[in-house]
């Protein structure tokens, strides 16, 4: 476990992430109480998601309460990951991972399975740290490839491997 | 007893023993790969079976079932991700070996629970099969209930973090789980007037935007997971691996096999249960979390068994208890093979042959994996960021075949940033795929209680079998209490 860098460093996540499913909690408490919770006599759509729902937010902030009043913020029961190492703020990786997604899900429908999937496979390349012309190729190919063996042998004849006309 | 020794005997023919052979090795493979999954396996593969007679057709069906289990468990090792919902619980502790350079042992070991496992359960079934499956039948939507409260329960208790923090995210797992039409009503529910979203969040996107993605970037921000993972030299089990988990691989293998009967009770509880089970035992290695075969043995030998024996009220009953199971069934089916009450004794050779393929097809996988297992733990000496893509590539191509949409991989793009926030909030994601998992099946089998008891809530408390659970929940929360607050003194001084 890295040391705690500071007070507000390891205060922040503890505070904001009972914050955060407290708020997801009630969107969908919200978004509950446009269903029924009862139809005539029979239990509704909204009634479980209701109790759910209330659940999260009873329970965040419970949490949020207990997270105000630890004063140690390295006491391990306030931190839920203590043997993790805290994430770096780094924009070429998440950048890169969900820009291969991206690509993948705009592309597949013009380029095909295997094309797309080399494509996606450049991008998460980029984004895992590789910067040369020749990784960045040979990363796509790879992913072109993987995905062709996979189309081939494992996806149903109708797979679309290749673009549309091929 | 004699009869299924008979067609073990009549099985050893080489055309079975192949197909025998190639249903594993399929199934190994899809299992490694995250996503197509055995139950898309089998149906892509259900043609292949159509030129074959009901015995070998069974033989080959059965083999890529309990295949893909087996492989499912080497990516949940290996790189964190499931393959199948059941690898959520091995990869706990799994993970944590291979990150210590102990890849090797931790694929054996879960290889040769899983035979043992296997082994068990078809002895069992040979034996037990009807009349377990009888007494499973009595078991009311309340025990049910009751049960799957249970498995909730074992959810929370295992999930890395802290107590509240797993609980409120189970929560908010099974909401996601209630995203979709209602069962009940046949009304949308959390789907935000998408029609895609009529059929629910299926279990990949989730699952592959929350650990693959979320995993993956957190990975490459922190430098958490080694560039390189230390050469292993050796990738076998020692003295001490076997010793720290020959007890558990026990119970797990009974207690997989006891859930696995219960229509409806899905391979992940018995997983759940199996690893909950442990935490009432001392672990010999490592504290279960940290690197525990324990946390290896005891859910592989479970799911493993409970796969099979989830055969049993398919042929005792002719109930599917899973979706997988239902496939196969589709397969006996179309072999003109209706299983039911009369299944074993109209079809004695088949039940004989399926419970010989069980025995022999456990051993194929054996064979199969333990020399493999240095093979898939040597992946791990690839550096990182060159296996990158291709992890995203699988987990795309995963995503993307389950139900050939497009709406899926954004899903997914969606669940890689709600699990990034989660890794920057310092939250694991383990507890919301749990609670994803078992929150649609509680919600349906409380509704049918409330139902069957017209709105009786007191049908819980007078159900055994939900009693019966009930208390063992308290029992195990005020434990938990106990142990907390008798830790927290002692840290005091």
């Amino acid at each position: 476990m890295r040391a705690p860098s500071s007070f507000s460093q390891q205060l922040t996540p503890r505070i904001l992430a009972p914050v955060f499913t407290a708020a997801l909690g009630v969107a969908l408490f919200l978004l509950s109480l446009t269903q029924p919770a009862w139809l005539d006599d029979r239990i509704g759509p909204g009634l479980f998601a209701r109790w759910l729902s209330a659940g999260v937010i009873a329970l965040s902030t419970t949490w949020f309460a207990v997270a105000l009043m630890r004063r140690d913020p390295a006491d391990s029961d306030a931190d839920p990951l203590p043997s993790r190492a805290e994430p770096r703020p780094s924009p070429r990786a998440g950048a890169g991972l969900l820009g291969g997604v991206a690509a993948f899900a705009l592309t597949m429908p013009m380029l095909g399975l295997v094309a797309a999937s080399a494509l996606a496979a450049l991008v998460a390349s980029w984004g895992a740290g590789d910067r040369g012309l020749g990784a960045l190729t040979l990363s796509g190919l790879a992913g072109g490839a993987a995905a062709l063996a996979v189309g081939l042998s494992l996806l149903p004849p109708g797979a679309r491997l290749w673009p549309p006309g091929l | 007893m004699t009869g299924w020794m008979g067609e073990l005997a009549s099985i050893l023919t080489f055309h079975n023993l192949a197909l025998c052979f190639s249903g594993a090795l399929l199934g190994t493979i899809t299992g490694v790969l995250p996503g197509i999954g055995p139950a898309a396996t089998l149906a892509l593969l259900l043609p292949l079976t159509y030129t074959l007679d009901p015995a070998g057709a069974l033989i080959m069906l059965s083999a890529i079932y309990y295949g893909a289990q087996y492989g499912s468990s080497t990516t949940a090792i290996l790189l964190n991700l499931p393959g199948e919902t059941s690898g959520i619980v091995t990869a706990l502790d799994g993970h944590r070996l291979a990150l210590a350079g102990r890849a090797g042992p931790a694929i054996a070991i879960a290889a040769l629970s899983s035979l043992f496992a296997g082994l068990f359960c078809a002895v069992f079934i040979a034996f037990a099969a009807g009349p377990i499956a009888e007494v499973s039948l009595l078991i009311s939507p309340a025990g049910l209930a009751g049960m799957i409260a249970l498995g909730l329960f074992a959810a929370a208790v295992i999930a890395p973090g802290p107590p509240l923090a797993a609980i409120t995210l189970i929560l908010l797992g099974a909401c996601l789980g209630l995203v979709g039409t209602d069962s009940g009503g046949g009304l949308p529910r959390f789907t935000l007037g998408l029609t895609d979203l009529r059929d629910g969040i299926g279990f990949m996107p989730l699952v592959m935007g929350l650990f693959a993605i979320a995993e993956l970037i957190r990975s490459l921000e922190t430098g958490g997971r080694p560039e390189r993972i230390a050469p292993v030299r050796w990738p076998w089990p020692t003295r001490a691996d076997f010793a720290a988990s020959w007890a558990p691989t026990l119970r797990g293998a009974a207690i997989g096999t006891m859930l696995g009967v219960i229509p409806g009770v899905s391979t992940v509880m018995s997983s759940l249960a199996a690893r909950g089970a442990e935490r009432a035992f001392e672990t010999r290695d490592a504290p279960l979390g940290q690197g525990a075969m324990a946390g290896v043995a005891a859910p592989e030998a479970a799911n493993n068994a409970s796969a099979q024996s989830a055969l049993v009220p398919l042929l005792t009953l002719g109930i599917p208890g899973n979706p997988v199971i239902a496939v196969l069934a589709g397969a006996l089916m179309i072999q003109g093979i209706a299983p039911g009450p009369s299944f074993i004794s109209a079809n004695p050779d088949l039940f004989g042959a399926l419970i010989a393929s069980l025995v022999v097809g456990n051993v194929i996988l054996v064979v199969l994996n333990l020399p493999l297992a240095g093979i898939w733990a040597s992946l791990l000496r690839i550096p990182f960021r060159k296996l990158v893509p291709l992890i995203l590539v699988f987990a795309l191509i995963g995503v993307h075949s389950v139900r050939s949409s497009l709406f899926d991989v954004w899903l997914m793009l969606g669940f890689g940033v709600f699990g990034w926030i989660l890794v920057r909030l310092r939250l694991e994601p383990t507890p919301i795929v749990l609670g994803f998992v078992l929150g649609p099946a509680f919600e349906e089998y409380l509704r049918r209680t409330l139902l069957f008891s017209r709105g009786d809530p007191s049908v819980f408390l007078t159900d055994p079998v939900s009693l019966a659970c009930l208390i063992v929940i308290a029992l195990g929360a005020t434990a938990l209490i106990y142990r907390h607050r008798r830790r927290s003194l002692a840290q005091r001084g």
